[in-house]
């Protein structure tokens, strides 16, 4: 399979800000891509221009091997969005906004009805059907929103952020909704700050900080990329100097924390590590609690590529 | 995708509230308070009616007498009507304002009047010119008495040397005056509903614009979909407006299809003006609106919306405002229908309006172009 998307290096000016700084990216056909990045990255440059919402100063852009310009109506065809916020009109009712964005893109009236059904059920807001958005709930909204992004079964998505504000019951209904999708062909793209939803759903991430590609992989390949690979917390008590020097000597223990009678031990590298710590402790007569060893997050990964310092 | 997109502008535009409240509640409300309010006025003021007076005979008078039977005869020139009543009886009529003036046939007439009014003005006229004629008819039969006859003769063949002739069947009172204008300002009130389509068409304002943004058809089709929608249900709740004044008793005249016409371009500039404000993306939707209020309710002054009055002392001073003023050629417009014959005033009205329609439509597309959608 061919790439659904390919950006090469993209450089996008405002004014005197470097938004994007060649940046080049590849998206697979049927993979559920994960784009990430604190806030002011660049993601949003990025999509925008992508789907020729922005003009960008240097690059190249293609969608499906075609170059994407604003006039590219049929590459547009193939696209759906659905974005952060919801994107629908107040006077219509559920039936009728789906109707309506489905209408822009299907000419054929019967063929144009069965999308708008199956786009409503698919969400599961056949009971809302003459609901108008004020009455529903937020979840409902954001499920509204997806339907009106998707009901044209376009064979690329671009997800930012749906699952803002929703409760964990609708956040499960959307995230099933976009493998659900992605199994019937659809290739996504997703951006949120919800590590655990990215995990959850990408077969790809790429994570990009000021306007540059720093990460991409699978997670397992992300995890890789960091120094820590493994975090060992032992629940301990007067513990002295001493200890905490001679576990910082055990092999592939990089940096160690003691703090309210919690030993925190980071690693890098190695197996067995845990056995190692509990023998120390075996052989220096000293009483533990609770012990847990717990492998690197795509949270870990995005904080240590990042950095942890505060973003706007 | 063109008929898709303007059923559901219409729809929108149906189910807009804001829109139908600034367009139709608004000026209706408006122009039935100043029906109330004027209207009373209007027919007391304006529409003639019998005037009914008292006469108080103390005297004989035959002459006077038969000069008040000729002015009371039940026809369409009819003037006065006359009660003959005791003094008494007269005084409490006129404070209970059952007769305007009590006329007293004693060696002279003397009139009584509670307060100044045209009719009691009407009345003084009258019994002034007949004082006026007996005097010169008693000094000349005292004094020439050969010519007497001729004199009477005269005066009975005396006769207007103007024709009063109506230029059109219309109405022209002041009163109709403030409904020119207030079509002109809920015309202009259309451009409101206009900021808002338009927020929803660009990426840059809204999401909702993102998304139709994003649709595989050119921005043009939406625009003009938005567009016709407007001015369609612009003009129609312009005619029922126009529908419900011509109910309540306002008189516009007769030459509805013209009428028609100028709602239809009114609405056309209204909307053309909201368009431009619209395109404007700095701005945000209120400060637009702001805009759009403030500069209606200002030009609608201008057109005689507060008082009568304005627009004349522009048209003497600086013409060229009333000719560049939307409101101001609305309001001349249907002035111009009612009060002449011909409708080249009228033409021309409408003309300047469509040309500058034409010209905002042109300068909001190419500003609607220009804009890109620009987060960072």
């Amino acid at each position: 399979m061919g790439n659904a998307i390919e950006v090469k290096n993209l450089v996008k000016r405002y004014k005197e800000i470097l938004a994007l700084d060649h940046f080049s990216l590849e998206v697979a056909e049927g993979e559920v891509f994960g784009l990430l990045g604190p806030n002011g990255s660049g993601k949003t440059t990025t999509i925008n221009c992508i789907l020729s919402l922005l003009s960008y100063d240097k690059g190249e852009i293609k969608i499906f091997g075609k170059e994407m310009k604003p006039d590219s109506y049929e590459l547009k065809k193939n696209i759906g969005v659905v974005m952060q916020n919801v994107a629908v009109f107040d006077e219509l009712t559920v039936y009728e906004n789906v109707d309506y964005f489905c209408g822009l893109y299907i000419s054929d009236k019967e063929l144009k009805k069965k999308y708008v059904e199956e786009a409503i059920e698919f969400v599961g807001l056949e009971d809302y059907k003459k609901f108008l958005p004020k009455k529903l709930s937020g979840g409902l909204l954001r499920r509204l929103n997806i339907a009106c992004g998707i009901a044209h079964k376009p064979k690329l998505i671009f997800f930012d952020e749906p699952t803002v504000a929703v409760d964990p019951q609708s956040r499960n209904k959307i995230l099933e909704g976009i493998m659900q999708l992605n199994k019937e062909g659809a290739t996504i793209v997703y951006t949120s700050h919800y590590m655990e939803e990215v995990e959850q759903i990408c077969s790809k991430i790429l994570i990009m900080d000021g306007g540059k590609n720093v990460a991409i992989g699978t997670k397992e390949e992300l995890k890789k990329m960091i120094k820590n690979t493994e975090t060992i917390t032992v629940d301990v008590m007067n513990l002295t100097q001493e200890h905490i020097a001679k576990i910082k000597e055990i092999p592939h223990v990089y940096a160690v924390k003691y703090a309210d009678n919690q030993l925190v031990v980071n690693c890098s590298g190695g197996k067995h590590n845990i056995v190692r710590i509990i023998d120390f402790f075996q052989n220096n007569d000293i009483a533990i609690g609770r012990v847990n060893a717990q492998q690197p997050t795509l949270n870990d990964v995005f904080l240590e590529i990042t950095g942890k310092e505060l973003r706007d | 995708m063109f008929f898709h997109s303007l059923k559901y502008a219409f729809i929108t535009m149906l189910k807009n509230k804001t829109a139908l409240i600034w367009t139709l509640i608004f000026p209706i409300a408006l122009g039935s308070f100043m029906y109330m309010a004027f209207g009373n006025i209007y027919e007391d003021q304006a529409l003639f009616t019998e005037v009914p007076v008292a006469v108080v005979k103390e005297k004989e008078n035959e002459n006077f007498e038969a000069m008040l039977k000729e002015l009371s005869k039940e026809d369409d020139e009819q003037l006065l009507v006359v009660n003959y009543m005791e003094a008494d009886e007269a005084k409490e009529a006129l404070l209970d304002e059952e007769v305007v003036a009590i006329i007293n046939m004693n060696e002279d007439i003397d009139l009584t009047i509670a307060s100044n009014s045209y009719k009691a003005t009407m009345v003084e006229t009258i019994i002034n010119e007949y004082k006026k004629q007996e005097k010169v008819i008693t000094d000349i039969a005292k004094n020439h008495p050969e010519n007497l006859a001729g004199v009477i003769e005269n005066l009975a063949d005396s006769k207007n040397f103007y024709t009063e002739k109506n230029t059109s069947d219309g109405n022209q009172d002041m009163m109709t005056n403030y409904f020119y204008a207030i079509f002109a300002m809920s015309c202009l009130f259309g451009s409101f509903g206009a900021i808002e389509k338009i927020g929803k068409l660009q990426g840059n304002v809204s999401p909702l614009g993102m998304r139709r943004c994003l649709s595989p058809n050119s921005k043009m089709i939406s625009i003009v979909a938005e567009f016709i929608s407007m001015i369609t249900f612009q003009t129609i709740v312009q005619i029922i407006a126009l529908i419900y004044f011509v109910a309540i008793g306002v008189d516009f005249g007769n030459k509805y299809p013209q009428m028609i016409g100028i709602l239809f371009f009114g609405s056309c500039i209204g909307i053309a003006f909201g368009i431009i404000i619209g395109s404007i993306s700095k701005l945000s939707e209120n400060t637009k609106s702001g805009i759009c209020i403030s500069v209606s309710m200002v030009i609608a002054g201008m057109a005689d919306l507060y008082a009568n009055g304005v627009k004349d002392m522009i048209e003497h001073k600086a013409p060229i405002i009333n000719r560049l003023n939307p409101a101001a050629l609305i309001s001349d417009s249907f002035y111009a229908l009612n009060v002449y014959d011909t409708n080249e005033r009228y033409f021309g009205n409408m003309a300047i309006l469509g040309t500058m329609t034409v010209v905002l439509l042109i300068v909001s597309y190419l500003m609607l172009r220009r804009n890109k959608y620009a987060s960072v």
